[in-house]
């Protein structure tokens, strides 16, 4: 399948779920193995639900506005340079978060945000439905284990090589969002 | 095997923009709180880290690059931006800082990343490397960490004969060679796309 490759290691680099684990961590501390489980469920569930909707929503939306592929790559891809940034300069302090994280903010943003839905819409505009439907399903079930196993893989890593494999993923987002963004206005011009 | 003069135009712009000097307030600063000891175990983590990250790039980087269709140019972009971002916070005088992350002796943020191995060495060495080669590069990364490892073993003579202001005027000299970096990684990378 054309671009499955790319869609799955761009949407991955996106969602970040390795640089993302100290967060998880500090939202889901104090709580025991079965209510993390249970949180972690309803927090793909619903981060699913979202890119699914998006995926499948847009098509309709974007016809229906007259909006082509190369206005959704210039988007997408000044979005995921954004995020790049804030990935790489962006507090690591938390907001207070209260007892229900699982859909705010573990579900959206952390697992279906704004990157990731561009990169969603960007993969739809270049290769149809099928290819950005198995690179949600693959990348959300390699994040589910990641967080399920957050508490080893911090201590095999370190918080540090987590910071780093932070930052080496804010450069590749930030360079596959120029990427994108050339080739929409490539298109456009 | 090695070409002396080609070795010396891969080493010198690599050596600058890692830049291990601009590190040493931050270094001082941490290093007040450690024994001796430690404080060499703290010089051998940045330098180890930073080395372990640009030598990632320097053979993994293109292939890896390549499996998500993204090209030199606009990775040179893309980090062009981030140093130029960078740059411009120690141009202003704030300490260079990635996460506002509360600082802890056995962090390596943000000395190592992305102080020593930031955006524009990152860009750097895979330009470097795709002009001559990982041999070369990779060589030239060692030269130039060792060095820092050096530096940092020296820091408290250095810092002596440099006094903090000489230190600060070299940090803001130095976000001006960044920022310059920065623009040409931009520029270059926006007239290779054409």
């Amino acid at each position: 399948m054309e671009g499955l490759a790319e869609g799955c290691v761009a949407l991955f680099v996106v969602m970040d779920p390795l640089g993302n684990i100290p967060f998880y961590l500090h939202l889901v501390q104090g709580m025991d193995a079965r209510e993390r489980r249970s949180t972690l469920c309803t927090a793909s569930a619903f981060a699913l639900f979202l890119l699914l909707l998006f995926l499948f929503g847009s098509r309709g939306i974007f016809h229906y506005l007259d909006i082509q592929l190369e206005h959704i790559m210039v988007v997408g891809g000044i979005l995921l340079v954004i995020l790049g940034f804030e990935m790489m300069f962006g507090s690591e302090e938390h907001k207070g978060v209260g007892r229900d994280i699982a859909v705010v903010p573990l579900g959206m943003p952390l697992m279906a945000g704004g990157g990731s839905i561009a990169t969603i819409l960007i993969l739809s505009a270049r290769y149809g439905l099928a290819t950005p439907l198995v690179c949600i399903g693959v990348v959300m079930v390699v994040q589910y284990a990641i967080y399920l196993l957050a508490p080893g893989i911090l201590s095999l890593l370190g918080r540090n090589g987590l910071r780093v494999l932070g930052n080496v993923a804010a450069l590749v987002a930030a360079s596959f969002g120029i990427q994108i963004l050339s080739r929409g206005v490539a298109g456009l011009v | 095997m090695l070409d002396a003069a080609e070795f010396v135009e891969v080493a010198v712009p690599l050596f600058i923009i890692i830049n291990p000097l601009v590190v040493l307030p931050n270094f001082a600063e941490m290093s007040q709180q450690l024994d001796n000891r430690h404080c060499s175990l703290l010089s051998l983590r940045t330098s180890v880290s930073a080395f372990l990250l640009l030598a990632f790039f320097i053979f993994i980087g293109r292939p890896f690059l390549d499996l998500i269709g993204v090209s030199t140019e606009a990775f040179m972009i893309a980090c062009g931006l981030l140093l130029l971002s960078i740059a411009m916070g120690m141009l202003s005088g704030s300490p260079p800082t990635t996460r506002n992350v509360e600082f802890d002796t056995t962090s390596i943020v943000p000395m190592s990343i992305p102080l020593l191995a930031g955006p524009g060495s990152v860009a750097t060495a895979i330009v470097l490397t795709e002009a001559h080669g990982a041999g070369i590069v990779f060589a030239a990364l060692v030269l130039s960490m060792v060095l820092s490892a050096f530096i940092f073993d020296r820091y408290r003579t250095i810092m002596h004969y440099m006094t903090r202001n000489g230190i600060n005027a070299w940090t803001r000299l130095s976000s001006l060679f960044f920022a310059a970096i920065a623009v040409r990684l931009i520029s270059e990378g926006i007239l290779l796309m054409r």
